[in-house]
């Protein structure tokens, strides 16, 4: 499933690793630009600083189980469980599917639009956890926080591959 | 509505993926027609949640006091009055 879905079993660092974006920033670019220069360090991942995020990721997790993928979205759980049984139910209605347990399909419906839907907050929150983890080093170098969470936030757009 | 085209057809593919996935589901038409009638119907469908939208958002703007867009309390109440309406149309 397509999303910045927290693995616990990812590696510390390196290639299957999400936090580790060596590869998406060369060594020669700072994305942050020339202003946040000091912060090139936090923005090219090394392994000390990603598992710092992975840590704070972790915490962010725990003490959040069950709102993390709901409290801001778009619309409404409630409204989205209503467009998954009216997208099934059409769908049977008007023979394009064939299912003898559309309770279960709508279910799974739902489940898919939540995730999909939900995924440009999950972003942000990823973005939120990151940007906190170098709250210190922002503070030093007086970074621009909205700047920071825009350029974060761009970066994980694409390594997700995700439609906003 | 409040979602790009982009969004639509992507939550229109996520579905039709996850549907063609499921042993318990038949497919009697073909792929694309199918991902084509859920982008439909889901275009069909948010078009009446832009209502639930602009009424949640028109509660908040009678407000006595100015309540800023952003701030937790307008996000508070605007989720509060966007789910009476939808307790309205009898979704929930």
């Amino acid at each position: 499933m397509e999303g910045p879905r927290f693995n616990p079993r990812m590696p510390t660092a390196g290639a299957g690793d999400p936090f580790n974006r060596s590869s998406a920033y060369p060594s020669h670019h700072t994305p942050c630009g020339p202003q946040l220069s000091t912060l090139s360090g936090v923005l090219g991942w090394e392994p000390t600083l990603a598992r710092r995020v992975r840590v704070a990721v972790l915490k962010f997790l725990v003490s959040n189980p069950q709102g993390f993928h709901y409290i801001h979205m778009i619309f409404s759980k409630e409204y989205v469980g209503y467009l998954a049984r009216q997208v099934v139910r059409k769908l049977q209605e008007n023979h394009f599917i064939q299912s003898a347990e559309l309770g279960k399909v709508t279910e799974q419906v739902q489940n898919s639009m939540v995730e999909e839907l939900s995924l440009e907050d999950r972003i942000n929150d990823e973005v939120r956890v990151i940007l906190e983890a170098y709250s210190d080093e922002m503070r030093k170098s007086a970074a621009n926080y909205a700047e920071m969470f825009k350029k974060v936030k761009v970066e994980l757009v694409k390594k997700y591959k995700a439609v906003l | 509505m409040r979602l790009s085209r982009e969004k639509l057809n992507k939550l229109a593919s996520t579905t039709t993926e996850m549907l063609a996935g499921m042993k318990n589901v038949e497919f009697l038409e073909g792929y694309d027609d199918i991902r084509q009638e859920i982008r439909r119907l889901l275009e069909e469908l948010l078009a009446g949640e832009e209502k639930l939208d602009k009424a949640a958002r028109q509660k908040i703007e009678s407000q006595r006091r100015i309540i800023l867009e952003g701030t937790p309390e307008w996000s508070i109440l605007y989720h509060k009055y966007y789910n009476e309406e939808v307790k309205k149309l009898g979704i929930i």
